[in-house]
């Protein structure tokens, strides 16, 4: 079966050539931090705080709660560098230790609210979508509009078709590099994306008629 | 493929995720259907818009919080001993050039401080002149130097002893 991915071989290239050239400061940067290294973890936190965010930000939609996450993520990271083996890419383990604490967060979440009296908060295991800035210039509203409603429906898919669609979507990762964070096949990953896609199509169905 | 069909592809169209064959059909059939193409448009109206999503910066305080949730057993040594840490790529061409840049300095001082020859060969300059003066004038000074126990050695020592 022929598979192709929207993000552009130019792009593909340069993300390649540019984690070659980083990972081997990464596992050098991490060798530092078995050690105890406070200022090769500082230099791995700089390198990384973006990515953790984002990634956070987008699975759980608060910019507080993804920002605690990331300070969780980046403890995870110094307290498991002891562990961290070189068989995948240092980018990798920290997408991975990302992703499962924000589900962790998301599942706890869940369940307090299960637990809570308190009937207001409308609470699920996906995302509260405050994701699009509300700052913006005017005439990205309705691209921003859009852009949440297609939010909304990836928040709402099961948790592993809607990481695989966040990696590639936002993230611009190959099958094969979803595959790696995911620990799964890259043939299990082309079903979950495909199996995405057909959900969100019935997702995004009663939007279409509006635009 | 009937419309139903093809609409629920599209998405998969547009990422162009589909095997090449199916990925024909649906162009050719989305080429003479104008329902199926006015849903492509919209669908890719919406699709198409992942730039429009906010890219969050963390704030300025974050590192200080982590660094204080760090094991706490790190002291000032344990933070010195990371800055040479971090620096000892940089300590070996440092000390070089270091030792060099004072060979440098000490070399051109010394070249600056007045040369005086007398005081090197005080008090055997007289005698020393004495006997290349007597060489000179007893044509001695056309041999090598003459072994200790020959003719030319004792004589040489006999006529220096009386001078």
């Amino acid at each position: 079966m022929f598979f192709s991915f929207p993000v552009s071989n130019e792009k593909r290239e340069q993300q390649s050539s540019y984690s070659e050239e980083e990972s081997v400061q990464d596992y050098e940067l991490i060798e530092k931090i078995k050690t105890g290294n406070g200022i090769a973890f500082q230099e791995l936190f700089e390198r990384y705080k973006k990515l953790v965010i984002n990634v956070c930000f987008r699975l759980v939609g608060n910019k507080d709660e993804a920002e605690d996450l990331t300070q969780d993520v980046f403890l995870a990271i110094f307290r498991s560098a002891q562990h961290f083996n070189h068989r995948s890419k240092v980018s990798t383990w920290i997408y991975r230790i990302a992703i499962n604490l924000s589900l962790n967060h998301l599942r706890r979440k869940k369940y307090r609210h299960w637990f809570s009296l308190d009937d207001t908060s409308t609470c699920n295991e996906s995302a509260d979508l405050d994701l699009v800035s509300s700052d913006c210039p005017e005439h990205d509203f309705d691209k921003q509009e859009q852009e949440k409603i297609v939010l909304k429906a990836i928040n709402q898919l099961p948790a592993d078709q809607r990481i695989a669609v966040m990696l590639q979507r936002y993230e611009g990762l190959s099958c094969q590099e979803i595959a790696a964070i995911a620990e799964c096949s890259v043939g299990a990953v082309q079903a979950r994306l495909h199996r995405a896609k057909k959900n969100l199509y019935q997702k995004l169905l009663p939007y279409l008629k509006e635009i | 493929m009937s419309c139903q069909k093809i609409k629920k592809q599209l998405l998969l169209f547009l990422d162009n995720e589909l095997p090449e064959a199916q990925h024909q059909e649906i162009r050719q059939h989305l080429a003479g259907c104008p329902d199926c193409s006015k849903h492509l448009k919209q669908l890719t109206k919406i699709w198409d818009a992942p730039a429009a999503i906010e890219i969050l910066e963390p704030s300025a305080h974050l590192w200080r919080r982590i660094a204080s949730k760090l094991p706490a057993s790190k002291n000032r040594w344990d933070l010195l001993a990371d800055l040479w840490q971090s620096m000892r790529g940089f300590a070996v061409p440092v000390a070089a050039t270091v030792i060099i840049l004072i060979g440098i300095l000490t070399g051109a001082y010394l070249g600056t401080l007045p040369s005086d020859p007398d005081s090197a060969i005080s008090g055997q300059a007289p005698l020393v002149a004495a006997k290349e003066a007597f060489i000179k004038t007893s044509h001695l000074d056309a041999f090598d130097d003459l072994p200790p126990a020959s003719i030319g050695g004792i004589y040489l020592s006999m006529e220096t002893n009386q001078q």
